[in-house]
């Protein structure tokens, strides 16, 4: 039985002011597990985009299917139920809770969604664990970084920190927006290879959003979202 | 399964500004102290001066208002502004319709605590508390003229053992001048605690009274006319007026008819007032003021929950990103909400329990002085429903005013969705 493709926008139309549309995309696909680059100037409506796919947005006209669902036919909170199941998030940035340990900041996707929580006790044995594999997976395996407050750790390690808290329960998409633009070239790659190999185990497709080209040869496709974005072209047109 | 996180996650984010939080606490657990303490200072008092006398059917002195005779009659509070003669004391005591009478002559202390000249009546029928009497702790009762009988408490602050001498100074007052060094008295027996103002009262007999002022005229020794402690039980010591006496009737329905008498006394002027009547007038003349206090402890608490809120509602804007990244994780708008509505709860919750901690230390703090000045005995009860009350309804106040913030901060989730702007 062949896996439903992670996304499929049809006929998408999305504008804060709905007479000025910032998304308008006609089709695009993302396969199951499939790694997928966007890239685009600064306010071409990428985050926009993230936000419809992750059902945070609704469109005023189309679908967005993720995983075989579509958003549409969701309620409000169904569609909060679903993204807190299937979609983890990694913003540019690091948003992590102040007052909650390295572990629990980590944790915390699987204190809203049962599936990601058996899902993680069934990777480790337990939540705490899972955490901290990931934590390791992703270069922060000293147990004394572990113990400080998130507050006191470095950009790129906070970074990191953010992209446990996504990886976690194995959530079927990945949607990172921008996540490396406070990091340096170096620690960018590596964070992105490790992100990747994370996901490529656990099965999951990634958006993955930013303008900064030298990261694409990483990803199995890149967009460039003009190519599939038409609201630019409908608003010079008009 | 997860755990419900939103408990937590208020624990902890109230953790994290744990400097805020606490003043918050802080001050909703003043506010509720005051409405607690206000509302067990009334009921104690209440409960106190209710019980201090049962039995009397009326208390009688020289006319005045009915609440004055029974301040300074029973509660040793104010003075009595004139006498009943021994005559119609007599004349009175002996009507049929009368079972007996204790005699009460006042105007003399010792160290601050208050002289009552009393006869044996007093201890047989004095009662209080409902049908509790007065008992001796240790020695006799007074008998000889100068013998006399001190409440729990005088004993107790003065450190005084029967056999002890006294001496009695004239007038009330701690710092009398005038006392009767001649004549000093011997403690022959100290009363148990009864936690009414007998405990705070040197008894002596009418006797003795006399006996100290024999020589004296007006308030002052007469000069040149010493009267030694012994000549002067030779002498007649039949007193020529009291102070004021406590009746009991052979039956109830007697009462108003004797009082109508008692008042219209061609004699003298006299004033006959029903105990529960006069500390009815008392409860009419405090209600006022207590619904103020109360009322006023109301709008402190009120004050404190708007702290409370102000402080949410501040907090808001800085917390949006909290509140987006709770949403990129999962977490439902209404479990938005239910953060802020349950870090009101907390908040409120916190505050009262402190409150109840604050109120009961001052409490204990409070009963000596209470005890000591006005007689009103304070006792550490568990809360009550009244306690339970405001408890509830100001943890019920704070859970809907949390409800403001909640919603702001859920209609901002949905509005940010997972872009933060701060
Ligand atoms: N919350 C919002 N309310 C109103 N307009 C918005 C909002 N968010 C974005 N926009 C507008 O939508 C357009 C697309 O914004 P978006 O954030 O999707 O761009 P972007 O491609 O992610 O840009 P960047 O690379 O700078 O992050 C912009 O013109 C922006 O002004
Ligand atoms: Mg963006």
């Amino acid at each position: 039985m062949s896996e439903p493709p992670a996304v499929v926008l049809s006929g998408v139309r999305y504008g804060w002011q709905p007479a000025l549309p910032v998304v308008a995309i006609d089709e695009l696909r993302i396969g199951h597990s499939e790694r997928v680059f966007i890239s685009g100037p600064s306010g071409t409506g990428k985050s926009t985009l993230l936000g419809l796919v992750g059902g945070v947005l609704v469109p005023q006209a189309g679908t967005v299917t993720i995983l075989g669902t579509d958003l549409g036919a969701l309620s409000t909170s169904g569609r909060d139920a679903f993204r807190a199941e299937h979609v983890g998030f990694i913003f540019q940035m690091f948003n992590l809770l102040p007052y909650l340990s390295v572990i629990d900041n980590v944790a915390l996707p699987c204190r809203f969604s049962a599936v990601r929580w058996r899902r993680a006790v069934a990777g480790s044995g337990g939540v705490p664990a899972e955490a901290a594999r990931l934590l390791g997976r992703l270069g922060l395996d000293d147990p004394g970084l572990l113990r400080r407050p998130v507050t006191q750790l470095s950009i790129g390690q906070q970074q990191r920190v953010a992209a446990a808290r996504a990886l976690i329960g194995r959530p079927r998409l990945v949607i990172a927006d921008e996540p490396t633009s406070s990091l340096d070239a170096n620690a960018r790659a590596s964070f992105i290879d490790l992100l990747l190999a994370e996901c490529r185990d656990a099965g999951s497709a990634v958006l993955f959003v930013s303008h900064d080209l030298s990261l694409a040869p990483h990803f199995d496709r890149r967009i460039a979202l003009a190519d599939v974005n038409r609201a630019q072209a409908d608003r010079r047109a008009a | 399964m997860p755990r419900s996180p939103i408990f937590r996650l208020a624990l902890a984010s109230l953790w994290n500004r744990r400097a805020t939080a606490l003043l918050t606490v802080f001050s909703i657990a003043v506010s509720v102290t005051l409405l607690l303490g206000v509302e067990r200072i009334r009921t104690e008092a209440r409960a106190s001066f209710a019980n201090t006398i049962s039995g009397t059917d009326l208390i009688v002195g020289a006319r005045s208002g009915d609440l004055n005779l029974l301040l300074y009659s029973v509660f040793r509070i104010g003075n009595a502004t004139n006498n009943v003669t021994w005559q119609s004391y007599r004349d009175l005591a002996a009507r049929r319709e009368v079972a007996w009478t204790i005699p009460i002559s006042l105007g003399d202390s010792h160290r601050g605590y208050r002289v009552m000249g009393t006869s044996s009546a007093y201890l047989e029928h004095y009662r209080y508390a409902g049908d509790r009497r007065l008992e001796l702790a240790e020695g006799e009762p007074m008998a000889g003229v100068f013998e006399t009988m001190l409440g729990a408490e005088v004993a107790k602050q003065l450190g005084y053992r029967v056999g002890q001498q006294i001496v009695i100074a004239h007038g009330l007052g701690t710092a009398s001048f005038l006392e009767h060094k001649d004549k000093p008295f011997t403690v022959t027996g100290i009363l148990k605690k009864t936690g009414t103002p007998v405990d705070r009262t040197i008894h002596v007999t009418l006797e003795g009274i006399e006996a100290i002022h024999a020589d004296w005229q007006q308030g002052a020794p007469l000069p040149g006319q010493r009267v030694s402690a012994e000549e002067v039980q030779q002498r007649d010591l039949t007193p020529t007026a009291i102070t004021a006496f406590l009746v009991g009737l052979k039956s109830r329905v007697a009462t108003f008819r004797l009082q109508r008498a008692i008042n219209e006394y061609p004699e003298e002027p006299l004033s006959a007032v029903i105990p529960g009547v006069a500390l009815q007038q008392l409860w009419d003349l405090v209600g006022v003021v207590e619904i103020a206090l109360l009322a006023i402890s109301g709008c402190v608490v009120l004050g404190g929950l708007l702290g409370m809120l102000a402080a949410i509602l501040t907090s808001l804007n800085e917390r949006r990103r909290e509140m987006a990244i709770l949403r990129s994780v999962g977490a439902r708008p209404w479990q938005v909400f239910g953060l802020l509505v349950s870090e009101a709860g907390l908040l409120a919750a916190a505050g009262v329990a402190a409150g109840f901690a604050f109120t009961y230390l001052a409490l204990l703090a409070v009963a000596p002085f209470a005890e000591d000045a006005f007689g009103i005995v304070v006792r550490l009860r568990p809360p009550g429903t009244y306690d339970a009350i405001v408890a509830g309804g100001v943890v019920l106040a704070a859970l809907l005013m949390g409800m403001l913030p909640a919603w702001r901060a859920y209609r901002n989730a949905l509005a940010d969705g997972l872009t933060i702007r701060v």
